[in-house]
């Protein structure tokens, strides 16, 4: 027995070996940390910013920028602004940061653009009276409307981005609306996508549960064999893969072939360019990701619980309903997690085998990042790809138990 | 237990049965084995003898390449496993690991659809009985391996099923709490008359809990009986050397039995002069000749080290080694060209050890027994 003036020796005995253990752990795992730091937490923190951030107006022209944020946003303002409108506009042209200024006015206002550069180039000629030397130039400086532009694009955030992003604007009086009709295409590609994710998870999960099955039954010989076979497509590349399935799939290609020479269809099939085409090219590249986890849980299951199951009276469809399924259960939670968060992401398969309206969001944030080298809608896209990929989790932590997955 | 207990149909008959998984050995030879209604039956055999393929026919699983087994006079050929009403023990338990403790025993109620309440009442019951009532709730991860041992034992029994085999239950569990389970079996058998196949190769245990004792080597039954006559009168050098601790003394037949003075059956004493020291004599199970070679197999308990000049049966040997075993000690004695285990009670052996010293073993005539020379020494548990 230990008496009662002994225990806070003793708890300090264990508080002080706990956090030895702890900062063993600590240390184990801070490489590892590291690397998550530097490539994870700090991209999705960059581009959690990116899609907020609102700096080329103000860095471009900050005095101005100062005084529209004053301003009340009613009449337009008077002669003192006009004249710190030429000087500040003089000045980013000739340190030439007004393109990217005016190109983000643009986004507010469609036409911003050449408005500005017209004005940069001409910023020179600009004298008092200020305000008639701007009509005199255009007569669109007149309106309320760039004024009001440029007061939005004066905030150091903006939520303008990720609105675009579902396809939402927010007009000037803070109203959140759809935009025209021939702009909604962010919406729609996210469709597109988590369908595209969700039929292609489903197929794997269909496919890949027998399979794996198969080779967690067979003779560990073949086995062996089998899970080679299954790991052979990872030694080429994506694209190359890609790239095989459009030889194969193509209106004159092997399979095309061979359906006629069967005789079950007379004309050569659309199988690519379409999302069948996507389909079975992404099922295929991402069959893997869920036979292996599924193989792991399999493999562990003692062929005793199904004999057990028979012993005690259970048919082999009732056996493996209450016995077998409910304990691959975390193998396929994972292996559809993963093949799911996978084909979000995909973008070159879609774009090579299948047709318009098969593109998948990734497309679209890679076209921004790289192409228009807009970096706000492209953020704005990730991030809202990002939040409903993590929606999903709680629901996987829930019901699948990814906490009870053992791999290997 | 059941009704009509007919009484000329064993329970459980297997009928020249034979297995091979290769096509080359059989693992089981010609397999005939009766069991009677409410029997505890033990397979006891050396690994790889046959047992659990043997256990795995009856409950299905495998099926014989030859001959038939019958379950209430009934082929069972064509009857899957999961129509045979045959509960099984596995070695390591094969508990569902997703479900809970009262789900496990559950399972095979709600599989043949009874009433959600019988259900209850019947679970409630198979735990009281193991003595885990209350734990309905827990998941096996959650047990020691003796609690998980004892679900697996509610489960089987819990449907009331004509035999319950059990394959090595015990096998993952120690010393102490093994052979409380074996009592603990054993009531249950006891209480609720139930038949049991036990297959084991632990030969103590097979001892303490059967009423019969299957010897297995090789896939043949090498003696079949009580326990008391498989370890007292083994018919074979194997059994002998298997169940047990056995000494055995080479030597050759010098007057057979008389077969006209004996009864159909029972031993007969024959004198064996030992290749090692002086004649003695022994029971012989059936009739020898003169001059064949034997062996006369006497266990370590039998062998007495007082001098004992009233008995005929006396060799002399010298003292190898004293092993202390706390209630008794074992001395190692050296008997011409042979070795003799003796097991001395603690009192007997007084004397410090004293190597090289001579010793003197004498032995009851009916302890004596005349076997075949082994040809292997046999296994030794
Ligand atoms: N599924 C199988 N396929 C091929 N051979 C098998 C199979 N199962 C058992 N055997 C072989 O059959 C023989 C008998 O095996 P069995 O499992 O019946 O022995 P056992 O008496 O239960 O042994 P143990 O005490 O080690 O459990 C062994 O030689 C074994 O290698
Ligand atoms: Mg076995």
């Amino acid at each position: 027995m230990i008496s009662a003036d002994q225990q806070p020796d003793l708890r300090r005995k264990l508080r002080r070996s706990k956090s030895r253990a702890r900062l063993r752990g600590l240390l184990l795992v801070a490489p590892a940390l590291l690397l998550l730091m530097v490539a994870f937490v700090a991209p999705i923190g960059g581009m959690l910013f990116n899609a907020v951030a609102n700096p080329e107006f103000r860095s471009a022209m900050p005095r101005l920028a100062d005084y529209v944020r004053e301003w009340d946003g009613q009449e337009l303002p008077g002669e003192e602004g006009y004249r710190l409108l030429a000087e500040e506009i003089g000045r980013a042209y000739s340190d030439k940061t007004l393109p990217g200024a005016a190109m983000r006015l643009n986004y507010e206002q469609s036409g911003l653009r050449s408005l500005f550069m017209r004005a940069g180039r001409r910023a020179d000629r600009l004298e008092a009276p200020y305000r008639r030397s701007f009509l005199e130039l255009d007569k669109d400086w007149g309106s309320i409307s760039v004024w009001q532009a440029m007061q939005a694009a004066s905030a150091p955030f903006t939520a303008r981005y990720l609105l675009q992003a579902v396809d939402r604007e927010i007009t000037w009086d803070g109203e959140i609306r759809l935009v025209e009709p021939e702009k909604r295409v962010f919406v729609d590609r996210f469709e597109a996508t988590f369908w595209i994710s969700f039929v292609v998870t489903s197929l794997c999960a269909l496919i890949g549960y027998p399979m794996a099955y198969a080779i967690a039954a067979a003779p560990p010989r073949r086995a062996r064999l089998m899970l080679v076979l299954l790991l052979l497509p990872f030694w080429t590349s994506l694209l190359v893969r890609t790239a095989a399935w459009v030889v194969l799939l193509q209106r004159d290609g092997i399979i095309n072939d061979a359906l006629i020479w069967i005789g079950v269809v007379d004309q050569p099939v659309q199988l690519i360019f379409n999302r069948l085409g996507v389909y079975i090219a992404m099922t295929h590249i991402l069959l893997p990701f869920m036979a292996l986890p599924l193989y792991s849980v399999m493999k562990g299951i003692s062929p005793n619980h199904m004999r057990a199951a028979a012993s005690l009276g259970a048919g082999p469809i009732s056996a493996f309903w209450t016995v077998y399924f409910p304990q691959t259960v975390p193998g396929l939670g994972a292996g559809c997690l993963l093949v799911y968060v996978l084909a979000i992401g995909f973008y070159i398969t879609p774009a090579l085998v299948g047709g318009s309206g098969d593109q998948m969001i990734s497309y679209l944030i890679a076209n921004f990042a790289l192409g228009t080298a807009n970096w706000s809608v492209a953020s704005a896209l990730a991030i809202v790809l990002l939040c409903c990929v993590a929606i999903f989790y709680p629901f996987f932590r829930r019901y699948v138990g990814i906490d009870r997955l053992r791999l290997g | 237990m059941r009704g009509e207990p007919s009484r000329e149909t064993p329970l459980v008959a297997f009928r020249a049965v034979e297995k091979t998984y290769d096509g080359v050995v059989n693992v089981v030879e010609r397999l005939d084995l009766e069991i009677e209604r409410g029997e505890f039956l033990t397979l006891l055999g050396p690994s790889g003898s046959g047992k659990t393929t043997t256990l795995m026919m009856l409950a299905g699983f495998e099926a014989p390449t030859a001959g038939e087994i019958l379950l209430n006079g009934r082929s069972l050929a064509r009857t899957p496993p999961f129509r045979r009403n045959i509960g099984m023990v596995f070695q390591n338990y094969a508990l569902f690991p997703h479900m809970t403790v009262g789900d496990n025993v559950a399972y095979p109620l709600r599989r043949r659809r009874f009433p959600r309440s019988e259900v209850d009442t019947r679970v409630r019951r198979a735990l009281d009985m193991v003595r885990l009532g209350g734990l309905e709730q827990r998941f096996p991860g959650q047990l020691s391996g003796g609690q998980q041992q004892r679900v697996a034992l509610a489960r089987a029994l819990v449907f009331e099923p004509d035999v319950v085999l059990m394959d090595e239950p015990l096998g993952a569990l120690d010393k102490k709490l093994r052979e409380d389970m074996q009592l603990e079996i054993r009531h249950l058998h006891q209480t609720l008359g139930m038949t049991v196949i036990y297959v084991t190769h632990d030969q103590a245990e097979a001892l303490t809990m059967s009423d019969r004792i299957a010897v297995f080597s090789d896939g043949r039954i090498q003696q079949i009986g009580s326990p008391r006559e498989v370890y007292e009168r083994p018919v074979n050098a194997f059994v002998a050397n298997f169940i047990g601790e056995n000494n055995m003394l080479p030597g050759v037949i010098v007057t057979p039995a008389e077969p006209a003075l004996s009864s159909e059956g029972a031993p007969q004493l024959c004198t064996v002069q030992l290749d090692d020291g002086p004649t003695v004599e022994a029971l012989a199970n059936g009739s020898r000749r003169v001059g064949e070679r034997v062996a006369v197999s006497i266990r370590p308990e039998r062998l007495e080290l007082a001098h004992r000049p009233d008995r005929r049966n006396r060799i002399q040997g010298r003292l190898l080694e004293v092993i202390y075993f706390g209630d008794h000690a074992r001395l190692r004695v050296r008997v011409g060209a042979i070795e003799v285990m003796v097991k001395a009670r603690l009192d007997e052996w007084r004397h410090p050890e004293c190597r090289g010293e001579r010793v003197d073993l004498s032995w009851a005539t009916d302890h004596g027994l005349v076997l075949e020379p082994a040809v292997d020494g046999g296994a030794a548990a």
